[in-house]
């Protein structure tokens, strides 16, 4: 128990040094390489975000849960503090990044340096285990992940989840902010806007993660998953339609209710129709691979689309591509009580949902 | 947020807290325009930055299998 925790701290130093050299590697490395290169840059950076962020967001998490059985803490009120941190940095982004983008990678060095400190300095060791801590289960294994790839049900998770949320979050992340920006006459005050809003999004959405738990318990599991999508389309579809930055910003705060939604949903869905002892090993195939690798077939085409026909007809194309996963879903999806493997729903009882707490995605 | 006193005694919890605060914070003080930067800074196409997001993905499924 005690090697993997050390072995799990020194992989979280690893990514704490990794974020430190932000700012060197963004400035001298990956920013002329994408100029003058574009092929080694693409390399670079795919080679150097996974291990100071987009991979290691998850063993962060992983770590700070493990921590929390341990020592006796609620995994939740850790995570929560990581989504204010993003939030009130996000709060600052838009403002320091009209003066000079490099400062915004020179904050990210500084706070990467604090969190290398904080991991060699700050020392849990004196902190006495919680009562009764058990042996948590280890990180699923390549094997157990092509096992479950056997269960039929998994796939109809694995499409809808690429359709939909996917879908969403290529539109979100990688087209909305260029979008939002160029609605306003003067494009620094879009980038303004566009932070403050980010960062209203990232707070509203911690307080509909405590919320849409008491909605599931009324509506049903299936009825979750099928609102988060209904709102997807909803606000892709109205920033197809609309061009008033004012309609846009509060379409865009959907955004905040639909997250918890999909997410808890898919969460208990998979422990609802699938053995609960596979849940870890569930959420990572059909929930965070499924994900990336949507992104990996997607995200290119639809940028040259974006390029051939425009921010607006894109997203209409989006919004139809999310609506035909929605229509399916309504018919693929499993009723609440049908199939049930795993921990039953009871509607409007005591039943909690498990809850995960993650507000970043790409 | 409900923190009780027994918490904040919690070292570990601190500990925690405070790793997962830096480290959101670290990423959200640029991540949240990444897009714009590599539109706007570098004068990137969207396909050229779609195959950004493609390369990243991939390149984070491998890191999560292994």
């Amino acid at each position: 128990m005690q090697d993997r925790l050390v072995l799990k701290r020194n992989l979280v130093i690893v990514a704490s040094s990794v974020m430190a050299c932000l700012a060197p590697f963004v400035l001298f490395i990956y920013q002329p390489l994408l100029q003058n290169a574009f092929g080694w840059g693409v390399l670079a950076g795919a080679i150097y975000l996974p291990f100071g962020y987009t991979a290691a967001v998850g063993l962060l998490e992983a770590f700070s849960e493990r921590m929390s059985r341990t020592y006796g803490f609620a995994y939740g009120q850790a995570r929560g503090w990581g989504s204010l941190g993003y939030g009130v940095a996000a709060l600052f982004t838009g403002f320091i990044f009209t003066v000079n983008p490099a400062i915004n990678f020179f904050l990210g060095s500084a706070l990467g340096v604090l969190c290398l400190l904080v991991q060699i300095f700050w020392k849990t060791d004196h902190v006495p285990l919680a009562p009764g801590h058990t042996e948590h289960p280890p990180a699923p294994t390549l094997r157990e992940m092509a096992d479950v790839l056997k269960l039929k049900g998994l796939w109809v998770v694995i499409g809808f989840v690429i359709f939909s949320w996917t879908f969403y979050n290529l539109y979100d992340n990688q087209m909305f902010p260029n979008f939002y920006a160029g609605l306003f006459e003067n494009e620094d005050v879009g980038i303004h806007t566009y932070g403050i809003l980010n960062s209203v999004q990232v707070f509203a959405e911690a307080g509909c993660m405590m919320l849409v738990p008491l909605i599931m318990r009324r509506v049903g599991v299936r009825n979750i998953l099928l609102m988060g999508v209904s709102l997807m389309c909803l606000r892709i579809l109205g920033s197809a339609v609309f061009d008033d930055p004012v309609v846009i910003s509060c379409v865009k705060m959907l955004h905040a209710i639909e997250v918890p939604l999909f997410v808890l949903g898919i969460f208990r869905y998979l422990t609802l129709h699938f053995p609960a002892a596979l849940s870890a090993t569930l959420y990572m195939v059909g929930f965070e691979i499924a994900a990336q690798l949507g992104n990996v077939f997607f995200a290119t085409p639809f940028g040259y689309i974006r390029d051939a026909i425009g921010f607006q007809s894109t997203f209409l194309v989006i919004a139809g591509v999310v609506a035909c996963a929605g229509l399916w879903a309504f018919f693929a999806l499993k009723k609440d009580d049908q199939d049930v493997e795993g921990d039953p729903f009871i509607r409007s009882g005591r039943s909690g949902v498990t809850g995960v707490v993650k507000t970043v995605r790409q | 947020m409900a923190i009780s006193g027994r918490l904040l005694k919690n070292g570990a919890y601190l500990q925690s807290s405070t790793t997962l605060f830096v480290f959101f914070a670290g990423w959200g003080i640029w991540w949240s325009f990444f897009a714009v930067w590599l539109e706007h800074g570098l004068g990137l196409s969207g396909g050229q930055i779609g195959t950004v997001y493609s390369v990243n993905s991939f390149t984070t499924i491998v890191a999560l299998l292994f």
